[in-house]
């Protein structure tokens, strides 16, 4: 007989927070698959770099913070944190631009708001800001894939061994005052779909994002919502002026949609909690994206759209508590 | 086939373990050496310890409070009062009878009355005598909740043998071996409350329960016994199908209104242990002093269902079961979800009492490592009540109590399926409690502090009268003085010549006295303007006095 009473319920289920956490890095087997597939194994590197700051860092705070070290640091949450932050950079970034952010997304951006649960900027795209407004010539450059998916692509670029994005593109030519088809006539990079690497990767993305909704580690609301926000809204300017706006389906397949999609938004220590509030808050991140992107002084919006979110999320929630039983 | 509406929420596919248990009949019952009754707060006593009893006999009346009244479960003799573990969550010790059974079956004389000629007046009048309350949740009163009946009110009947909780199977050991007396008491009780609808509902993982009642069924039915009315309705397993908000939901598509009771949407919804409890009551005249109890978990040799009497140690009920096999870590009373750790093995069995459980397990804090809320929402899923866990957690656990409230704590039905699914492993429903009873702490504290409040408003009220009418005295004596120049009479009257019948005397002086102060204040005012130019309000009679004093 134990002194102390315990609590109901006397039995539980196996879930647990390291199986959340490892679920999601098992999901970023397609993502990391693809990555060598263009680009060979050199986002290996790049991952073991990330991966090994991360859990220095993590360690060296939870000592610091006197947190138990084994409990967790076996929690995998700080490797997701890494591999998400890795894996929205070039393959070809240097260690150091890696090092610093996934520093700052584990020591600043979660630890100094009380470590795991008590974040309220999602770590990862905090880590990956301070990279991209630090070093934005070592993050805009992407390496030409090692099979070409089209062999157009690389007469376009002046650099043989870069290109820019879709999305880069997109800018430059909006920054020169060429409208949207204009760009997309000129350029066999551009179809209804972004060019084939993009379109993989985001590819890759949604499939690992299946894998957590199918194992039941995200819910649809936010993924949806997200997708549905950006896709409403870019699909309205497109239909609206498709002279000065690239479509839907163009958006959604560019840059860092579907990784924000199903990964980085619907981290739930960020994220909107309540069952309304997580529509509103993918939708939200969806209409953001695209209004940073057609508008905005960056090709892509998805991290600043994500944690402008984050700062909404405490809000949305107090505003969507759902209805009781009975009430 | 009636239709089901579902319920919100809920976990599907929680370990039953109900095989041991289910696997032979409901076991006979032992008399233990002693028997411990709660004296509930409030009740008397209608026995004087040392006295004999008889099985049945009355032992307490509860007319002063809501309390069902206790009968003796068998013959023997009233030993004395002691302060003993009681069945409740706290671990507390409560005064309790101590009868020790004497081996004899002398019995009080039992009067029955039957189903024809009752009117629901006298049902719940047996119901009460009888001492029944719910047996399947809470104990709430049955007589009370019978009284619905009487408004017309009623329009469904449900009879609830849902056993949705893992290891608890004495409802469904009981339909089985008494699916008859099941049926046949739902139709007569659906007769008599002239209700429009009467459900026997069960959970598709008894589908032995299901045949029997069938069989139970379709035989009064060819005998004439109009049990054609009653419908048996099949549940899906999933927890907690058997809730009584949850149940209703499920089978008629709406929710019991936020603060109100089923008898809002015409429902009365009985346990069917309380169900054979009135068929007792009403066809034996027996008052409720036994009840079929689950003794199940893992460290119980054999877990089996048994007949149990009131009062039996929960220690001497493990014993009949053939004891312990390992260490009792954790031991329940009630089902594993929303069942209470009992403080001590001689915590004796009560009406609510459904199951003991006999866990061999640690703690879960100390099998595994509890980790911070990530906010993920499986909690948010799962819960029945529609509510948002894992907020509530945060609440409650920084003492914000009127965020808790806003976010509809005390609409948790503390069914511990948050914390079932929690990843993060956190004793949510204990936060939640101990939350709850810090506000009804807080209420309790707010109302006795307004009652203080009340207090000292009437005490300064009372003393500044005192003083007011002291002043007045002060007054009259010095308006007395001052006016017995002018006028022997009015001085004569208030320096006390007439002390014995003051009031009268005093009311009549205090008026000439005011007169009398009230010109000369005027007097004096004239006067004083007109040697100053300065405006003095004078009306006050207390005024004139302290300037009276002044000078």
């Amino acid at each position: 007989m134990s002194a102390t009473l315990q609590s109901s319920p006397h039995l539980h289920g196996n879930a647990s927070v390291t199986r959340v956490m490892y679920t999601v890095l098992l999901a970023l087997v397609p993502v990391v698959a693809a990555y060598i597939w263009l680009w060979g194994s050199q986002v290996l590197w790049l991952l073991l770099w990330a991966g090994g700051t991360a859990l220095v860092a993590e360690a060296a705070v939870l000592v610091l913070r006197k947190l138990p070290l084994k409990v967790f640091l076996r929690d995998g949450s700080a490797l997701v944190t890494a591999l998400l932050l890795a894996l929205c950079l070039p393959p070809t970034a240097p260690p150091w631009v890696v090092v610093v952010g996934v520093l700052f997304a584990i020591v600043v951006a979660k630890h100094l708001y009380g470590g795991l649960g008590y974040n309220l900027f999602n770590p990862a795209m905090a880590g990956y800001l301070v990279v991209l407004v630090a070093f934005p010539a070592q993050l805009s450059l992407w390496p030409v894939p090692d099979p070409q998916p089209y062999s157009a692509e690389i007469s376009l670029t002046s650099d043989s061994t870069t290109m820019a994005t879709p999305l880069d593109k997109l800018r430059t030519n909006r920054l020169q005052g060429k409208s949207t088809a204009e760009a997309m006539t000129a350029s066999p990079l551009f179809g209804v779909f972004p060019n084939g690497v993009t379109a993989m990767l985001a590819l890759a993305w949604a499939a690992g994002g299946l894998l957590l909704l199918v194992t039941g580690t995200i819910h649809w609301r936010i993924p949806l919502a997200v997708l549905l926000g950006l896709g409403l809204f870019s699909g309205l300017a497109g239909w609206l002026n498709p002279v000065g706006h690239a479509g839907a389906l163009f958006h959604l397949f560019s840059g860092g949609t579907m990784a924000a999609a199903f990964f980085i938004a619907t981290d739930p220590v960020s994220a909107a909690t309540t069952p309304r509030g997580q529509i509103i808050y993918g939708l939200g991140i969806g209409l953001l994206i695209y209004l940073i992107r057609a508008w905005g002084g960056y090709p892509d919006g998805v991290a600043f759209a994500v944690l402008l979110m984050n700062i909404c999320a405490p809000l949305i929630d107090y505003f969507t508590v759902p209805r009781a039983y009975g009430e | 086939m009636t239709a089901l509406y579902g319920f919100r929420g809920g976990i599907a596919g929680l370990p039953s373990n109900k095989e041991g248990s289910t696997s032979q009949p409901i076991q006979p019952l032992v008399i233990p050496q002693r028997l411990y009754l709660p004296i509930d707060p409030g009740v008397e006593l209608l026995i004087k310890p040392g006295k004999r009893v008889l099985a049945g006999e009355v032992l307490t009346d509860s007319n002063a409070t809501k309390a069902a009244v206790w009968h003796a479960p068998v013959a023997g003799r009233f030993v004395e009062i002691v302060d003993h573990p009681a069945a409740h969550p706290s671990g507390r010790s409560d005064p309790a009878m101590v009868l020790e059974p004497d081996g004899s079956a002398d019995q009080v004389e039992f009067s029955e009355t039957g189903w024809t000629d009752l009117s629901v007046e006298r049902l719940i009048a047996i119901v009460e005598s009888a001492g029944i309350t719910g047996m399947g949740g809470a104990g709430f009163p049955t007589w009370l909740k019978l009284g619905v009946a009487e408004s017309g009110r009623l329009s469904t009947l449900i009879i609830n043998g849902v056993e949705c909780e893992p290891e608890i199977s004495c409802d469904d050991m009981l339909i089985r071996e008494q699916a008859d007396r099941v049926v046949v008491a739902t139709a007569k009780l659906a007769a008599l409350l002239q209700v429009e609808t009467a459900y026997i509902a069960v959970e598709d993982d008894s589908p032995q329960a299901m045949a029997a009642l069938r069989a139970a069924k379709a035989g009064h039915y060819t005998e004439g016994v109009p049990v054609g009315g009653v419908e048996l309705v099949e549940l899906p397993t999933r927890y907690p199908s058997g809730s009584e908000k949850q149940l209703i939901e499920n089978l008629l598509g709406k929710q019991v209104p936020k603060n109100g009771l089923p008898a809002d949407l015409g429902v009365l919804c009985l346990n069917v242990a309380t169900l054979c409890a009135i068929e007792d009551a009403v066809m034996k005249g027996q008052p409720l002093t036994t009840r079929v109890v689950t003794v199940s978990g893992e460290a119980v040799a054999r877990p089996q269902n048994r007949w149990a009497l009131f009062g039996t140690p929960v220690a001497d009920l493990i014993e009949s079961c053939g004891g312990l096999t390992a260490k009792a870590e954790n031991l329940v009373m009630g089902g594993p979800m929303m069942g209470f750790a009992l403080a001590s093995p001689q915590t004796p069995v009560i009406k609510t009492t459904n199951c003991i459980l006999a866990q061999n397990r640690p703690p879960l804090d100390k099998r595994q490592p509890l980790m911070p809320c990530i906010r993920c929402g499986d909690c948010v899923d799962v819960c029945p009540a529609g509510l948002l866990p894992q907020q509530l957690y945060w609440f409650a656990k920084s003492g914000e109590h009127d965020k808790a409230q806003r976010h509809n704590l005390f609409d948790c039905i503390e069914c511990g399926a948050c914390a079932y699914v929690c990843p993060s492993q956190l004793p949510l429903v204990h936060h939640y409690r101990a939350a709850k009873s810090e506000i009804r702490g807080q209420q309790a504290q707010r109302i006795k502090a307004d009652i203080a409040r009340e207090r000292m408003l009437a005490r300064d009220e009372r003393l500044a009268r005192r003083e007011q009418e002291a002043a007045e005295r002060r007054l009259l004596k010095r308006g007395g003085r001052k006016a017995g120049t002018a006028d022997p009479e009015a001085k004569k009257a208030v320096t006390g010549e007439t002390r014995p019948a003051m009031s009268d005397e005093v009311a009549t002086a205090m008026d000439r006295a005011k007169q009398l102060q009230q010109q000369a204040d005027a007097d004096e005012t004239r006067a004083s303007i007109e040697s100053t130019g300065e405006s003095v309000d004078s009306t006050e009679p207390g005024q004139g006095a302290n300037r009276e004093n002044g000078e």
